[in-house]
């Protein structure tokens, strides 16, 4: 009786190490797949564009229902809004990163993805400069540090080219709003009020001190702005026509008079990717355009 | 009840139109914005404006921004307190107000949805949206909560609360799968707010308004043999369903129109009612036109507040009409219950 019982807790220890061994074996192979084809879950817009152009949009297995740019990411799998996250759509794409913001998605849901073994990293830039840095960390992430360097160089280089072709350029009075009724401006601490000022304008909404103030329409009119920006719609044919016609009883607005309102894509200058950059090209070019004649 | 002199009724309501005047008055010559103003400027500007001329800056201001959201100021404030005199009425519920039955669900969700088209196909006007909205919401309580040709104030009360509780989790939803920069907005107009509107717009707001306050004020007499119970005003004369029916349907009209050009703006309609039975008593020949009058008149300093605390950036008037008019309130009942104690 004692030999058996001997004999059997040593092949039980066997069949516990052997199975230990093939586990590990099995990890090992896992992690060779892992690092061959990272999948990767992006829970914000910006952060699934920087994603696409460090070229590695293949990669994507999830996305949420407001990532639209660039087209591709409108194929991926959607795991919710951005606050509203299906935690187990994310477990089910079994990835290896999660990218996220602090501010957009729920810190709850971030923590429960850490504390359930998933790499978690997330990112809230706040001015231009923590773009670049926030396009670099993605791309070390994705080990695509290389072409991050790359692209932060070539945004970097774009950006000085606009600010040194505005910076002599007297300073434009721009008046820019989110939505019309009620009239809400982009104000303080907001990459719209950032990006004005770099492309060679004064934000006349910035003195409201909110980043998102319902602004007086009287302070509109007395501050007499010479360009007026409405990114309260998205592009469609006839929003510059209705943008004209809702400011069209207010003909002494200089902007007014001088048929200087645009209508301008709001994920351009609100979404912290890639295109921001593009947004102040877009902006530079509305308050200076003779500085940017033939391109 | 005291009898109610002529002369008295009179008076009173003369004073409350003298002070409502006075209320737009103020709110002409402050502002975020500095204007110059004197009698002659003012003049000329009038007759720019009437002759649709080019005009100055200030006068722009004055008759283009203050005058016309002074008068919708003054319209949504003396509606929504007289619409909740017919709410309390007719409900016979002190707590009644006039989004009592549905009207504030409805329209808020179609003045969201309207708010979204507009970011997606440009024109789609939110008021209009939200007096469908509300139209909706009437037409569904209505029919939910009227048997046998009558209307039960126990049902037409849970068919209100049941089609707003319907409609707020719609808001839920849609708010929930929007995108972020719809949200400002759409929490803005849930908070009430008042914004320029056209002088087409007042009129607008003011053709629907006539009618539906004719019959609130030719009810005042079946409103005050109502508050002795259904059976009595019965037995007394009044024809209690028709009365019922037509009331709901006034007051929820200008609820309607109120909402529709200024959002949810809470506690005027549920306590300028109460705070004018605390000082003039409960004769509804009074209260409803001294509710119109006084209700205007706060909204239209409530909202010259809204303009300047934070200004150049507007805050929503409900925070104001609520954080002054609570404190206020219940400064009236203390002081009324000392009085009676006495």
């Amino acid at each position: 009786m004692r030999y058996l019982k001997t004999i059997s807790a040593f092949l039980m220890a066997l069949a516990f190490l052997a199975s230990a061994f093939s586990a590990c074996s099995q990890k090992q192979a896992r992690e060779e797949v892992k690092a061959r084809s990272p999948r990767v879950v992006s829970l914000a817009p910006n952060l699934t564009e920087i994603v696409f152009a460090l070229g590695m949009g293949d990669h994507l297995v999830g996305v949420t229902e407001h990532c639209n740019y660039p087209p591709e990411a409108k194929t991926k799998p959607k795991l919710g809004g951005l606050k509203n996250i299906n935690i187990e759509a994310v477990l089910a794409q079994e990835p290896d990163l999660v990218l996220a913001t602090r501010d957009g998605n729920e810190l709850e849901l971030l923590d429960k993805l850490s504390e359930l073994g998933l790499k978690v990293r997330s990112y809230q830039p706040e001015n231009l400069d923590q773009v670049l840095d926030t396009i670099l960390e993605v791309g070390i992430e994705l080990d695509r540090k290389e072409q991050a360097q790359k692209l932060v160089a070539d945004l970097e280089k774009q950006k000085q080219l606009i600010e040194k072709s505005v910076k002599d350029a007297p300073a434009v009075p721009v008046f820019l709003f989110f939505q019309r009724e009620p009239l809400i401006a982009a104000g303080a601490g907001t990459f719209a009020n950032d990006l004005i000022k770099k492309a060679g304008g004064v934000n006349l909404a910035e003195d409201a001190r909110i980043p998102y103030p319902h602004y007086s329409l009287e302070i509109v009119l007395e501050k007499s702005p010479e360009v007026i920006i409405d990114v309260s719609m998205s592009e469609f044919p006839g929003a510059q026509a209705e943008a004209e016609r809702w400011w069209g009883k207010w003909r002494d607005i200089p902007a007014v008079k001088n048929h200087r309102i645009y209508v301008l894509n709001s994920d351009l200058i609100t979404r912290p990717g890639p295109r921001l950059f593009q947004g102040l090209l877009e902006l530079a070019k509305i308050l200076h355009p003779e500085r940017f004649q033939g391109n | 009840m005291p009898a109610l002199n002529k002369s008295k009724l009179f008076l009173i309501l003369s004073a409350l139109m003298v002070m409502l005047a006075l209320a737009i008055l103020l709110t002409l010559f402050f502002g975020p914005a500095e204007v110059q103003i004197n009698f002659s400027l003012l003049k000329e500007q009038f007759l720019a404006l009437v002759k649709s001329e080019p005009m100055s800056q200030s006068g722009a201001i004055i008759f283009r921004i203050r005058v016309p959201r002074a008068l919708l100021a003054a319209l949504v404030g003396g509606g929504l307190a007289i619409a909740g005199v017919g709410f309390q009425a007719l409900l016979r519920n002190p707590l009644a107000d006039p989004y009592i039955l549905g009207v504030s669900g409805g329209s808020a969700f179609f003045a969201i949805i309207g708010m979204i088209l507009a970011g997606s196909i440009g024109f789609a006007p939110v008021p209009g949206f939200a007096f469908a909205g509300a139209l909706i919401a009437i037409a569904l309580v209505l029919l939910v909560a009227r048997t046998e040709g009558r209307l039960p104030v126990i049902t037409l009360l849970l068919a209100g609360v049941v089609v707003n509780a319907f409609f707020s989790a719609l808001v839920m939803f849609i708010l929930s799968i929007s995108s972020t920069r719809h949200l400002p907005g759409a929490i803005y107009w849930m908070m009430g707010n008042l914004s320029e509107k056209s002088y087409s717009t007042l009129a607008f707001v003011a053709l629907y308004y006539a009618p539906a306050i004719a019959i609130l004020l030719s009810r005042a007499r079946d409103f005050n043999l109502l508050s002795l119970g259904e059976e009595s005003a019965e037995q007394l004369g009044v024809k209690v369903e028709h009365s019922k029916l037509w009331t709901f349907l006034s007051a929820s009209l200008i609820t309607a129109v109120a909402v529709s050009v200024s959002g949810l703006i809470g506690f005027v309609g549920l306590m300028v009612p109460h705070i004018l039975r605390l000082i003039f008593g409960p004769d509804h020949r009074l209260l409803l036109p001294a509710s119109f009058l006084f209700g205007a008149s706060f909204l239209v300093l409530c909202d010259l507040l809204a303009r300047v605390i934070i200004a150049p950036a507007e805050l929503p008037v409900g925070v104001i009409t609520a954080v002054l008019g609570g404190p206020f309130f219940i400064w009236l009942l203390h002081s009324s219950r000392e009085k009676l104690g006495k």
